[in-house]
C-alpha cells in the first residue's frame, strides 16, 4: 500500500494538472537557480500488447484498485510520446531519451522502429537508444549488428540500451564483445543496467547483475563510453547493492559514467536515504562529472516529475551546489552524447 | 437492566424506520447502486424482525464480479437507531490482467438513523481465497498476493439517505478501504433501495 499511495496520488496530480501545465513548461529550479535544458535519459515507450503476460500483472499489481483492473488504459497512455512529453512538461525538463528494449523473455520488445517513431514526434526534444536481440545470437549477430549500425544512422538515436539481466547474457561473455566494438566504431555510449531488477523473467546472478564482471570489457574497450544505469541497485532486497562496485569502476576508468534511475523511486527506497547517500557518495569520490540523469519512467502519470522531486530533494541533501545539478541534469549528458547545449 | 433496555428498544423497533408494518413480514427490500467503480444489486427478506437473508452481485468496472448469500440479524436500540451485523459467503471473479477468482467470507456490521435524511454507516472486512485464473505463477511476484491465504479488503462505507415518496431511498454514498490488501482509491456511488432498516447489507 506504500508504494501505491504516492502513484495514486501522482495520477491525481496529473491527471488534473497536465491539462494546464502542457502548454508551457514550468521552470525548474534548485537553489532557486534555474537549471536549463534538464534530460532524463532514462524513459520507456511502447504498447501494453506487445508486453510479455507475466510483466503485464506486474504492472498491473502497481496500480491501485480500480486502476489495476483497467491498466491498458493508463500504461498506453502513458508510453505514448505525447504522455511522455506531457511529463516531461509536468516535471520541468526539456528533452529525454526513449529506450528500445529487446527482451521477450522478461519486460518485453519495444523495436527500434517503434522507438524511432515516438521520438520523430519531437526532434529536439526526443533522442533513443538503439538495442539489438540477442536470443539467438550465434546465428543472427551479423544481422543483429547490422541493424542495430543502420538505426543508430537515425540523428535523434544517439547510443546503444543494454540490458543483460533482462536479456540474458552475462557481461563477461565475449561473444558479446562486438557490441562493444561496434560502439566503440560508431562514436555510441552504451546504456547498460546494473543491479537486480524486479521484473519476472529476470535472471540474478551476478554475472547478470554485478558490473564487476563488466570490467574485463571496460579496459578492453577503452574507446567506447559505458553508462552503468541505476548504479547497481538491488531492486529486490531494496539495498545499495553494487553502488560501490560502479564508483570504484568510474574512478578507475575514465570511459565509465554512471545513471541512477528507479532507485530513488518511492518504491525502491521510501525513506530516500539510500538514494541520498548514493549522491553524497559519488561526490565524495569526486564522480559528479560521471552522472547523468534517468528516471526510468513514465511508469505512471506522475512519475517522472516525482522521481526528479525525489531527486532533487536527495542531492539537496548531499549538498549539491546548483552548478553540480546542472552539471548531472544536463551538461554530463550533452559532453556525453555528444548533443549541442 | 442492559438486557431489559436492548429488549426494550427491540420491541420499539417494531414501531420504527424499520418495521413500519410487522405483520407484514416477510417482505422483499431492494437495492440498486452505480458509481465508480461499483455497481451492485442486493436483495433481501427479514423472515422475522429481526433476521433475514440477502442475496446479490457486485461488480468494479465489469471486470471483477462478486456474488454472494448471507444471513443478517437486526437490532433496534432506539425507535429510530438500527443495526444490522451481517455474514456472507460468495465466489468472486475477476478478469482481465489480474485474473483471479475464488470463494469469499465477509462479516460487517451497518448502522443507520432514521429522520429526514437517513445516515448510514458500514464496515466490513471480507477474506477472499484468490488463485490466478489466467497466470497461474504471476502471484509468485508478489508476497502481498499468495495463492492459499486470503487477499483482505477493508471497508468503510458513509451513505446520506434522501426519502423519496413511497418506500424509497435516494442514496449518494462513499467506500474507503483497500482492496485485496492494495490501496483502493475512494469509491462513490449513488444508489436507490427500500426505506427499511432491514435494507439488504453485504459487508
Amino acid at each position: 500500500m506504500t508504494s501505491t499511495l504516492p502513484l495514486f496520488l501522482g495520477t491525481l496530480a496529473t491527471l488534473i494538472l497536465a491539462p494546464a501545465c502542457s502548454s508551457e513548461a514550468p521552470e525548474l529550479l534548485y537553489k532557486g537557480q534555474p537549471i536549463f535544458r534538464a534530460t532524463d535519459m532514462h524513459l520507456h515507450t511502447g504498447e501494453w500488447s506487445i508486453l510479455p503476460p507475466r510483466t503485464k500483472a506486474y504492472l498491473a499489481s502497481r496500480f491501485p484498485f480500480p486502476f489495476s483492473l483497467t491498466p491498458e488504459k493508463f500504461v498506453d497512455s502513458a508510453l505514448s510520446a505525447s504522455g511522455i512529453l506531457n511529463q516531461l512538461d509536468t516535471a520541468g525538463l526539456e528533452r529525454a531519451v526513449l529506450l528500445a528494449v529487446y527482451a521477450p523473455k522478461s519486460v518485453g520488445i519495444t523495436k527500434n522502429e517503434s522507438m524511432i517513431a515516438a521520438i520523430e514526434e519531437a526532434p529536439g526534444r526526443l533522442f533513443g537508444l538503439a538495442s539489438l536481440a540477442v536470443d539467438n545470437w550465434n546465428e543472427d549477430e551479423n544481422e543483429e549488428l547490422d541493424q542495430l549500425a543502420q538505426a543508430l544512422k537515425h540523428p535523434q538515436v544517439i547510443g546503444i540500451k543494454l540490458a543483460h539481466a533482462h536479456q540474458h547474457f552475462a557481461f563477461d561473455d565475449p561473444r558479446f564483445y562486438s557490441i562493444y566494438q561496434l560502439a566503440a566504431e560508431l562514436q555510441s555510449p552504451i546504456y547498460l543496467h546494473t543491479g537486480s531488477s524486479p521484473f519476472p523473467g529476470t535472471l540474478t546472478s551476478p554475472e547478470f547483475t554485478n558490473p564487476a564482471f563488466l570490467e574485463e570489457a571496460i579496459a578492453e574497450f577503452s574507446e567506447t563510453t559505458f553508462i552503468l544505469g541505476h548504479l547497481g541497485y538491488d531492486f529486490t532486497q531494496l539495498d545499495l547493492g553494487e553502488l560501490e562496485t560502479c564508483l570504484k569502476l568510474a574512478k578507475r576508468y575514465p570511459n565509465v559514467f554512471l545513471e541512477q534511475s528507479a532507485m530513488g523511486s518511492a518504491g525502491a527506497d521510501p525513506s530516500g536515504e539510500l538514494y541520498a547517500h548514493s549522491f553524497r557518495r559519488i561526490k565524495e569520490e569526486g564522480l559528479i562529472d560521471r552522472l547523468i540523469y534517468g528516471s526510468d519512467g513514465p511508469q505512471y502519470p506522475g512519475f517522472v516529475a516525482s522521481y526528479l522531486s525525489r531527486t532533487l530533494d536527495a542531492m539537496l541533501a548531499a549538498d549539491f551546489s546548483s552548478e553540480e545539478v546542472e552539471a548531472v541534469l544536463a551538461t554530463n549528458f550533452n559532453r556525453v552524447f555528444g548533443v549541442s547545449p | 437492566m442492559r438486557g431489559t433496555a436492548i429488549g426494550a428498544a427491540l420491541l420499539l423497533s417494531t414501531a420504527d424506520l424499520g418495521a413500519k408494518e410487522p405483520t407484514e413480514s416477510p417482505r422483499l427490500s431492494w437495492s440498486v447502486e452505480t458509481g465508480f467503480p461499483w455497481t451492485s444489486v442486493q436483495i433481501g427478506s427479514n423472515t422475522s424482525d429481526d433476521f433475514g437473508w440477502i442475496v446479490g452481485v457486485e461488480s468494479a468496472l465489469f471486470r471483477r464480479w462478486e456474488g454472494f448469500t448471507g444471513v443478517q440479524v437486526n437490532f433496534h436500540p432506539t425507535p429510530r437507531f438500527a443495526v444490522s451485523l451481517v455474514t456472507t459467503v460468495g465466489w468472486i471473479e475477476q478478469v482481465g490482467t489480474l485474473g483471479r477468482r475464488g470463494p469469499q467470507l465477509a462479516i460487517g456490521a451497518m448502522a443507520e438513523r432514521d429522520g429526514p435524511v437517513v445516515p448510514r454507516v458500514q464496515v466490513s472486512a471480507e477474506g477472499f481465497w484468490a488463485s490466478s485464473s489466467s497466470l497461474p505463477d504471476y502471484q509468485e511476484l508478489d508476497e502481498s498476493v499468495s495463492l492459499f491465504s486470503p487477499l483482505t479488503t477493508l471497508s468503510l462505507d458513509v451513505a446520506l439517505g434522501i426519502p423519496l415518496r413511497g418506500r424509497w431511498l435516494l442514496e449518494p454514498s462513499m467506500r474507503l478501504g483497500p482492496v485485496d490488501g492494495q490501496f483502493a482509491i475512494p469509491a462513490a456511488a449513488i444508489g436507490l433501495r427500500t426505506h427499511t432498516s432491514h435494507r439488504p447489507v453485504h459487508p
